[in-house]
């Protein structure tokens, strides 16, 4: 079980929160976009091992979305920023990066 | 939505999800040596407010103020204001006062940008108090209760044994208001009956609340 700070309402249990998968995922314009790269923005996942730029979203509290940069291997949490912001400068290493 | 279109049930309509466990048959004489008193807040007016809402307004046209601090609740003429989200809050007022208190925040956020729904039928409160009160939710509750970290005026949203609440600490006795979908509160309800069985568990009166009254409108600059 995870404790997550969530921004608003600090530290609260893995059970109120929903994952939303990997962040930064940029959004192409439909109407240029290639098929493939429309595909590649829908399915195409990183998957690391080690570190991880996520979203998560307070379901169960506030109902607020925001980032938590997390490790796969290890499950620290090293950082916890903004929706709108963007990722901290990290050491891959440290979060158990190949 | 058109002003004034909310729908608000028929008050002879009206049943508490509660009603068939006949609490007010059972109130104790004497709850001081349980270990959980538990009661229920019938019909409690709850207004939901989200936005970039005006607090200065909302204080005109009701009389309380919005709390800013995450997870904490401000009262003001015979209304709690909850603090939900960074732009939500749940204003609660006495029974009743649902329709008035809606229709003033209505008339007061007039041209400003707010959401205002009267959400009085989706819950009901249980408030949870004596000596094991903090003890017995802990057991349900993923939130830390510490009087450190929780304690009289604050308010959280989490759920006890997976039913959605909001929790708001009303006395450090401890005494806490849960708020409750009505669909789970029968099964809660039965909860802390059965969790609470080992400590003593006493039925209390329905705690008393006191009228809400409209603030005397300012008069606009036109009717002058
Ligand atoms: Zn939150």
């Amino acid at each position: 079980m995870l404790l997550i700070e969530c921004p608003h309402c600090g530290p609260r249990e893995q059970t109120e929160f929903t994952c939303g998968g990997e962040g930064h995922i940029v959004r192409p314009d439909p109407d240029t976009a290639t098929d493939a790269e429309w595909g590649h923005y829908l399915f195409m996942r990183k998957n690391p091992k080690g570190l991880h730029f996520e979203r998560w979203f307070h379901a169960h509290g506030c109902r607020q979305w925001f980032h938590a940069a997390r490790s796969t291997v290890t499950h620290e949490i090293f950082a916890i920023y903004g929706i709108d912001e963007p990722p901290p400068a990290i050491d891959p290493s440290k979060a158990g990066s190949q | 939505m058109k002003k004034g279109s909310v729908c608000v049930a028929e008050s002879y309509l009206r049943q508490s999800p509660l009603a068939q466990r006949a609490l007010d048959t059972r109130v104790a004489d004497d709850t001081s040596a349980a270990g959980l008193v538990l009661s229920e807040r019938r019909f409690l007016a709850q207004i939901n407010l989200c936005g970039r809402i005006d607090s200065a307004a909302v204080k005109a046209a009701v009389g309380v103020e919005l709390p800013t601090k995450p997870n904490t609740v401000t009262e003001g003429n015979n209304i709690a204001a909850l603090w939900l989200g960074p732009a939500e809050w749940l204003l609660v007022g006495p029974s009743d006062a649902e329709k008035a208190i809606y229709d003033a925040l209505v008339e007061g956020l007039d041209g400003k940008s707010a959401g205002i729904v009267d959400v009085t039928e989706g819950r009901t409160v249980i408030r949870v108090a004596g000596p094991m009160a903090r003890d017995v939710l802990s057991m349900g509750c993923p939130l830390d209760l510490h009087p450190r970290v929780f304690g009289a005026g604050r308010c959280a949203q989490s759920f006890i044994v997976r039913s959605t609440v909001i929790l708001h600490q009303v006395d450090d006795a401890p005494v806490y208001d849960i708020y409750v979908e009505r669909s789970q509160s029968d099964y809660l309800f039965h909860w802390f009956e059965t969790s609470g069985a080992p400590y003593g568990v006493a039925i209390a009166e329905e705690p008393a609340t006191n009228a809400w009254r409209r603030p005397p409108r300012r008069k606009k600059d036109d009717e002058a």
